[in-house]
């Protein structure tokens, strides 16, 4: 069964750019799955309709097994987001704003209490916490996010850069609970810019390009296709297939102009 | 390990949300509320009531209240009518979210509602100390807020849904004549059935009569509408 499909999505934005162009996809229940793609490929895009905050012009959006509208929104109270625009109002302490979370998804007080103060431990936190949030770093913000997303448990959580800014220290305690978490049923969808992150975490990874699915497969297969090629094929790494199903493996190797021209007066090679 | 059902998840996860949405509600509006306009509020109304005899006819029924409520609104309006925009990206929480539109709407009306009477309270109280006017006849003061406030938040409740305004420019200044004409307005019904009837009764029963309109009617029309229109709201925030 899968947690998410999105069937032939499509979405056009204002002055006829288009985001999406029939984007297929399906995240089975229980993955951590991994969203890849160039900038402006339409993942943020995709995120977002599924979240309800931008408009689709055509498609089918599946969360949790049930057709989501426009207007939808119980199944927020299943899913947890991190989008690329912050979901806070700055004028609030963490605390204030995860106890109102809690309460938005039907917590009794007294567990969201508890649940916020965890997770503010969780996240390092504290030292701040009886600060506004917009006198936070980037990073900071990006935990408070998180932190709204986990609180109530969800069944599909879905991250859009979720470790953009992140200290190391708390990236790695929060790859660790997303795994523990995905070992015990809840469907995980990163998308990320991070290939390394992605495919160390993630049991499956779907590559978007100009708006559609141009790649979808088991990392467990990816990585056997890179063994293959490190035994003689085309490929070494996750990166290489990425540039190659992106851009066709040509794409990434130009070298600015006033750089040759020093390479060429110097030793002569990169 | 004990097996919980459907039923008493349900009824586990049953609380008191609306009391979550007045605390948050309430911390909003302290942070976005600024108090220096409460200086100007009682500067302009101190002019005013220079300006105004205090012994002329006019001012039997442009009482204190009248005078004090009518800078109060047009100076409050913002968080009458521009509720669901405290910052910038106040919609963008309340849609990506399970932001109950019903409860917040309810909570920050009801706010606002007693951010206006406390205001009312002090500034009447200030005005009543300094210049000693005519004794403000409670039953009066009560009958006439209670007759304007519930028109006065369906008419702020309208009014925000759109894209958020811009104060401190010229827009802002026919906002506020809007919002002062709009308190006029609103005001017709006691001068009606209070001033010119002199009907206790009437007045009252429009009271309770606006209170349900604005329960019934005004609270789920503004969610639908807040609802309907979110694709505009966020592309406008």
């Amino acid at each position: 069964m899968n947690s998410l499909e999105l069937r032939g999505l499509r979405k056009k934005y204002k002055r006829k750019i288009l985001a999406l162009d029939g984007l297929d996809l399906e995240v089975p229940a229980g993955c951590l799955f991994g969203l890849l793609g160039p900038n402006g490929a339409g993942k943020s895009t995709a995120i977002n309709i599924i979240a309800g905050v931008v408009r689709r012009n055509a498609g089918e959006v599946r969360v949790l097994g049930e057709p989501i509208g426009d207007f939808d929104y119980e199944y927020k109270q299943r899913t947890g987001f991190v989008l690329e625009k912050p979901v806070y109002i700055e004028k609030l302490t963490v605390k204030e704003y995860l106890e109102f979370a809690a309460a938005m998804f039907e917590l009794e007080e007294e567990e969201g209490r508890q649940r916020a103060g965890e997770l503010i431990r969780f996240f390092q936190l504290e030292e701040k916490q009886h600060k506004w949030i917009e006198t936070y770093s980037s990073g900071m913000k990006k935990k408070v996010s998180l932190a709204a997303a986990l609180i109530h448990q969800p069944e599909l959580l879905i991250l859009d850069e979720p470790l953009e800014g992140v200290d190391p220290v708390s990236a790695r305690l929060i790859k660790d609970n997303l795994r523990l978490m995905a070992q015990q049923g809840v469907t995980v969808l990163i998308s990320s810019h991070v290939l390394d992150t992605i495919e160390k975490l993630c049991d499956e990874i779907a590559i978007i390009h100009r708006g559609r699915r141009v790649l979808q497969a088991k990392t467990e297969d990816l990585r056997h296709r890179i063994k293959n090629e490190v035994t003689g094929e085309t490929f070494q790494s996750l990166e290489e297939i990425f540039i190659d199903t992106v851009a066709g493996g040509n794409g990434q190797r130009e070298i600015l102009s006033w750089l040759k021209e020093e390479t060429n007066e110097g030793s002569g090679e990169l | 390990m004990a097996i919980v059902n459907a039923k008493q998840v349900e009824d586990v996860r049953k609380v008191p949300r609306f009391r979550s949405y007045l605390r948050l509600e309430g911390k909003i509006i302290r942070r976005y509320l600024h108090p220096e306009w409460m200086v100007v509020l009682l500067v302009g109304i101190i002019l005013v009531w220079y300006w105004v005899e205090p012994d002329s006819p006019l001012i039997e029924y442009m009482n204190v209240a009248l005078l004090t409520d009518f800078f109060l609104v047009s100076i409050l309006g913002m968080y009458f009518q521009d509720f669901f925009w405290a910052g910038d990206d106040e919609p963008f929480f309340r849609f990506a979210l399970p932001v109950d539109l019903r409860l917040t709407i309810r909570a920050k009306n009801l706010l606002i509602l007693g951010v206006l009477l406390g205001s009312v309270a002090v500034v009447s109280g200030v005005l009543a100390v300094v210049f000693r006017p005519a004794p403000v006849q409670l039953l009066n003061g009560t009958l006439f807020i209670l007759s304007v406030a519930f028109p006065l938040l369906h008419f702020g409740n309208m009014n925000t849904i759109r894209m958020r305004r811009k104060y401190g420019r010229s827009e802002g200044l026919s906002i506020l004549v809007r919002n002062g004409l709009a308190f006029v307005g609103a005001s017709l019904p006691y001068v009606v059935f209070r001033v010119v009837l002199g009907s206790v009764f009437l007045c009252l029963t429009f009271s309770v009569l606006a209170a349900a309109g604005w329960y019934l009617y005004s609270i789920p029309r503004t969610a639908r509408l807040l609802s309907a229109n979110k694709f505009e709201l966020l592309e406008g925030s």
